[in-house]
């Protein structure tokens, strides 16, 4: 565990240094991969497939805010439907500007969730956006990872009625364009508003990002592996319930596949986000002149961590000074000659010479053993920090 | 080095180029400019979208729709239109009314945040001063 926590701290701290160089690579590879999806599913215009071009708009992705990236997704898909047909293009660029209008402007900052939401359901691991969207985020994620589900639905439709809707021409007259498109919009429409398991999917998403938010965010021990392990659990009964009473056909091992890869990253952000020892818990009570305070008070283990190392290069200094000091007895005293001065003793023997100063909190002599908090001031001084803000 | 003045220094720094922007630019407004500007483009969103899902609708289903259509249906297919129209705008206009009330308070809250940070500032440059001319303007 040790070792565990050390290599957590490692990581946070390279983060923190590194994080201005990481965070346009980690955009850098989302953003490939966003966009070699859509051209390896779609890729009906080749120039679109060229790989400089991916790379080029990966890479302004990467230095640019996740709204250019969602744009150029959006660009990307739109051309590519193009190539299929001219209404096929339209009918994406109605589909992406209504999402817009009903859903995306009330929660701008999810279009990482809009990107990522498709690339899960290409891989078959859906139910790990939601898990990490609760963990990480509020219940407006339930916008991107929605709207992720609908244009990745959106695409697959296309892509199933990607050789019908080649055979129609988009070239000619008006009124036999239009003509041969009404059937062709009554396809997609069909496709995407009575596909029931597209809605299957948005009801599982949005239930289990909701629940693991709510349950996270309770006061309860272990509530974190909880909401990973309650969402992951309800969104496989939801889709196994769906799929029996809605006779749909449900992929059990890429189901538990999902749950697996949902409950790991789950667990991972929990490890590099929430590690707290839940066994030094400690609950309060007190008032003032407007309030009861019941207040349940748990530690973070790498603050744990750290004061179990204190202590442990305290009792290690000590040890050296009563040494030091032992050593400093058997010899015998020697008489200064006038003129020959005395070196200042080392810290570390000044401070084992000095009277013992009473502490406010008294240090146990194992050093392992759990440090006497007081968590009272500690949370006196988070309030006076919340006033401040 | 003041550690906790430049620590400060940064934050103000962070909150005003980076991390409060959107609402910074939101405290800008009055309460009552900022939120009738974001009903009336409410309204113009859900009229524009509405008419794409209605020309659909239409585009789609419109022949059989129209196949043996009586006067009646005709009304009642329009009041049922207007009617669709008029609990949307409302339902979308109540929730950007409460969403763009939340968002305002939380920047007027930011904003009052960052005045009390580079008040701080200010005063710890005064207090700077007085230490650095201590005599000044006394001879």
């Amino acid at each position: 565990m040790k070792g565990l926590l050390g290599f957590r701290e490692k990581c946070i701290s390279f983060s923190e240094e590194y994080g201005f160089i990481l965070f346009p690579i980690c955009k850098f590879a989302v953003a490939f991969a966003a966009f070699r999806m859509i051209n390896a599913s779609l890729g009906y215009m080749a120039q679109m497939n060229n790989l400089f071009l991916v790379l080029l708009m990966s890479l302004i992705s990467a230095v640019t805010p996740v709204s250019i990236m969602v744009l150029l997704a959006g660009l990307l898909i739109v051309v590519q439907c193009y190539a299929i047909h001219l209404l096929v293009a339209v009918f994406m660029l109605v589909v992406f500007f209504l999402l817009y209008i009903f859903f995306l402007r009330f929660a701008p900052n999810m279009g990482l969730a809009l990107i990522l939401m498709p690339i899960a359901c290409q891989i078959g691991v859906p139910s790990v956006l939601p898990v990490a969207c609760g963990l990480l985020g509020g219940p407006a994620g339930v916008i991107g990872v929605c709207g992720g589900g609908v244009v990745y639905s959106a695409l697959s439709v296309v892509i199933q009625n990607a050789p019908s809707l080649q055979k129609s021409t988009s070239s000619g007259s008006l009124s036999t364009m239009i003509q041969e498109a009404l059937p062709l919009l009554t396809l997609l429409l069909d496709g995407l508003l009575k596909n029931a398991e597209l809605m299957l999917m948005l009801i599982a998403l949005a239930a289990t990002l909701l629940i693991v938010y709510f349950v996270r965010r309770m006061s309860m021990d272990y509530s974190w592996h909880i909401a990973i392990v309650g969402g992951t659990l309800s969104y496989a009964v939801l889709i196994l319930a769906g799929g029996f009473f809605m006779d749909m056909t449900v992929s059990l091992p890429q189901l538990l596949l999902s749950a697996a890869a949902a409950v790991a990253v789950g667990e991972g952000i929990r490890f590099f986000c929430f590690q707290v020892d839940y066994s030094s818990t400690q609950h309060l009570q007190f008032e003032d002149d407007e309030y009861y305070y019941y207040v349940k008070a748990v530690p973070k283990t790498a603050w744990l961590e750290r004061q179990r190392q204190k202590r442990k290069q305290a009792a290690a200094q000590k040890k050296q000074a009563a040494v030091q000091r032992k050593q400093a007895q058997s010899r015998p005293a020697a008489v200064p000659s006038p003129g020959v001065q005395i070196a200042p003793a080392s810290p570390a023997i000044s401070a084992a010479l000095e009277p013992p100063v009473q502490q406010r909190h008294p240090v146990s002599a194992d050093p392992l053993e759990m440090p006497a908090v007081d968590f009272r001031d500690q949370l006196e001084e988070t309030l006076r920090n919340i006033q401040d803000i | 080095m003041d550690v906790k003045r430049i620590r400060r220094m940064v934050k103000v720094e962070r909150l005003i180029c980076r991390d409060a922007r959107e609402e910074l630019k939101i405290a800008r407004y009055y309460r009552s400019d900022y939120l009738g500007m974001m009903l009336l483009k409410n309204f113009f969103f859900i009229t524009v979208g509405y008419m794409i899902i209605i020309g659909l609708y239409l585009a789609a289903k419109g022949d059989a729709l129209l196949e043996g259509i009586y006067v009646a249906d005709l009304t009642f297919m329009v009041t049922m239109g207007i009617g669709g129209y008029v609990l949307l705008l409302l339902v979308y206009s109540v929730l950007t009314y409460m969403i763009c009330t939340l968002r305002f308070a939380k920047a007027k809250k930011l904003e009052r945040y960052l005045d009390h940070q580079l008040e701080l500032l200010q005063e710890d440059d005064h207090s700077e001063k007085d230490v650095k001319h201590p005599g000044r303007g006394t001879v």
